[in-house]
């Protein structure tokens, strides 16, 4: 799929690129036996070798570990719920006093061992993350367990269904974070903890699965796909060895990692796609108080949307498909109008486009449960003051005083727009108490102002993070890829197939 | 105005040309890749570690080398015209591998944000990341199945050259 460049663009290019029409490896694809492998080239492991997973993130930080199969409830009336398909939600300081967590919403779920009701144990402080798939949970907390791995040839597939209690996933595979057992000690993958290879530097990733670094007893992705590997159009490149993406599946002796492509079966799992409410969630939180925040507030997760009369979708609710198209500057989300400016920006990215050649450089706008902050544009751009960089907040929006923001829309790729109103209080008030849940806390996405980019690049580029505290006060949904609403929603108005979110 | 090679396996020795130039350096073995701050060379080396297309485009300033890897994640390396990549930028669903694409520059961003996550723990992991420093300019931010981000080394910027264009 050829890009295009330049396309009404100036005269900056010059044609001195010569044109070669093929040159084309031809690979003999016999065997892999004699395959040269390297930590990074995946080869064709045994099939009964355990699958291990790595997640990494924008700070720099990796999760590491198992992967094996597991029963998952989550809520329902035996853990807290009012309804088989209800869990509660908290938002407190979270487990660790020592590590206390600002914004982060926490739910109780229930782990066994497949097919036992007796070998269990019930995980408080899960944290809940609208912004990935799948169940992760430190392995200290299943020590009690005997969790089977999943391997490559781990045939049973996940099952679900409900209970007269609960909302049941059977043998899904979860990830087991800080898992030892393979490789054993720290022999983690060097794509995963991205040890430098470079320089002499031993400076690497930051490993942070412990329920310590956590602040949390794990992090229960109920986002907006099945599988771990899926991004919106349903790719899934983790299920072959020739697209398979760097620092993800592994397969692992007891003293080594090999990048290994698995299929999406054997990928963790989003639990609730296995539910019989299985089309997505809503996160309903309790309003917040602006300027103060609260020491802690709760609310209701409820799984499936117009599956039951407790989870219909509004008709007040607006629909905000993820884009699916690469070449919008929304891809994998939507367009957020801030002081009647579209973030990011179709206009101003043509114009950069006609001015370099260079094509887009950012993504849609998202809603995401585990963001605990609303994270958008920059200083100049927003005309919000960001805090002293001396005050320990600097990563965070400090205006002089509470900033409203009424007339904010988001709007999808499909013409959908949803006001989306919000204020911003200076981090430092709002973190003077001990409160916990705040519904103005916010940051720039471009702390310290990097190279001082361009208001034209901040506008060609800006994006927004919409994180907890845009959920307070709100019902917001999250509907899963390549699950089949119901043709009939048991109440509210008619539910489109995923990805999606509304509030 | 551009050039398309398929490579799909760095192992690979089973060869067959049909038409071309360039072939004398993709031949090397495999070095220790070292993208952002590395000659053109270390591009190449990107592509195979990566199995991607590419395509080279130019402006008057530099070229841009344009690495479609199989996962979907575009990387795109500035290449200044004494041969060096002065910076590089990538967006899509996976973050592509940092040890390899920052070269060098890994240890100052991995410094970089082990400082901000000290200096700020309140701020969430998968929050946006800046890095401004003398050596390197990054950043990264998008969401999972979306990511966006650039890095450049100030002082490598070919002169007239606007750091807003790496992208």
């Amino acid at each position: 799929m050829p890009r295009k460049y330049g396309k009404g663009g100036n005269v900056r290019r010059i044609g001195f690129v010569i044109l070669i029409s093929a040159l084309v490896f031809a690979v003999g694809c016999g065997g892999s036996s004699s395959t040269p492998s390297t930590p990074t080239t995946p080869t064709t492991p045994a099939t009964n070798t355990p699958v291990a997973e790595c997640i990494q993130f924008l700070d720099n930080s990796f999760f590491f570990g198992s992967v094996r199969l597991a029963d998952v409830k989550i809520g329902g009336t035996t853990l807290g719920g009012s309804a088989v398909n209800v869990a509660p939600l908290a938002v407190n300081a979270g487990p660790v006093p020592s590590n206390p967590q600002t914004n982060v919403a926490y739910t109780t779920v229930q782990v066994c061992t497949p097919g036992s009701t007796t070998s269990c144990v019930t995980i408080p402080n899960v944290a809940v993350d609208t912004g990935s798939s799948g169940l992760r949970i430190p392995a200290s907390l299943l020590s009690t367990l005997n969790l089977p791995n999943v391997t490559l040839s781990t045939s049973t597939p996940a099952t679900g269904g409900s209970t007269s209690s609960s909302e049941l996933a059977s043998s899904v595979p979860i990830h087991v974070m800080g898992d030892t057992s393979i490789p054993t000690g720290s022999s983690i993958p060097t794509t995963c903890s991205q040890v430098p290879t470079g320089t002499g530097s031993t400076t690497t990733g930051t490993e942070e699965d412990s329920v310590a670094a956590l602040g949390a007893n794990g992090l229960l992705g109920v986002g907006n796909y099945q599988y771990d590997c899926d991004f919106v159009g349903n790719l899934n490149p983790c299920t072959s060895s020739t697209t398979l993406p760097p620092g993800t599946y592994y397969t692992c002796t007891s003293t080594s990692c090999t990048a290994s492509a698995v299929p999406a079966a054997q990928q963790v799992r989003n639990p609730v796609s296995l539910f019989t409410d299985n089309n997505g969630v809503i996160l309903e939180l309790q309003a917040v108080t602006t300027g103060v925040g609260a020491a802690t507030a709760s609310g209701s997760m409820f799984f499936g949307i117009g599956t039951q009369t407790n989870n219909g979708l509004s008709s007040s609710a607006v629909v905000l498909p993820l884009d699916p198209s690469i070449n919008d500057p929304a891809w994998g989300g939507f367009t957020t109008v801030f002081n009647n400016v579209s973030y990011p920006n179709s206009t101003e990215n043509n114009l950069l486009l006609a001015n370099s050649g260079n094509t887009i450089g950012t993504v849609g706008s998202f809603l995401d449960s585990g963001s605990n902050g609303i994270f958008f544009l920059d200083q100049p751009t927003s005309g919000i003051a960001d805090c002293s960089s001396s005050s320990g907040e600097k990563f965070f929006y400090c205006p002089g005083s509470t900033q409203s923001f009424p007339s904010v829309t988001n709007k999808a790729f499909n013409g959908n727009v949803s006001p989306a109103p919000f204020s911003v209080t200076s981090a430092i008030t709002l973190f003077s108490g001990s409160n916990t849940a705040f519904s103005d806390l916010a940051g720039p996405n471009t702390p310290q102002n990097p190279g001082n980019p361009s208001s034209l690049q901040q506008a060609a580029d800006g994006y927004f993070d919409w994180g907890l505290p845009f959920f307070y006060g709100r019902n917001v949904y999250t509907a899963i890829q390549g699950v089949t609403p119901p043709s009939t929603p048991a109440s509210g108005v008619a539910v489109p197939a995923g990805p999606w979110w509304a509030y | 105005m551009k050039i398309d090679i398929r490579s799909r396996s760095q192992a690979a020795m089973q060869i067959v040309l049909l038409a071309g130039v360039v072939l004398s350096s993709l031949l090397l073995p495999s070095r220790a890749a070292a993208a952002l701050g590395g000659d053109v060379t270390s591009v190449e080396t990107d592509q195979q570690q990566m199995k991607a297309k590419r395509a080279v485009r130019a402006t008057a300033s530099y070229l841009v080398h344009e690495i479609t890897t199989p996962y979907g994640t575009v990387v795109r390396e500035y290449v200044s015209p004494d041969g060096k990549v002065f910076g590089v930028a990538w967006r899509g669903p996976f973050l592509p591998n940092f040890q390899q694409l920052l070269g060098d520059s890994y240890a100052t961003f991995a410094q970089a944000a082990q400082d901000a996550r000290s200096a700020q723990p309140r701020r969430s992991r998968n929050a946006p990341l800046a890095v401004a420093q003398p050596n390197l300019v990054m950043h990264s931010g998008g969401h999972t199945r979306a990511y966006v981000g650039q890095a450049y080394i100030p002082g490598m910027i070919p002169q007239g050259v606007d750091a807003q264009e790496i992208r």
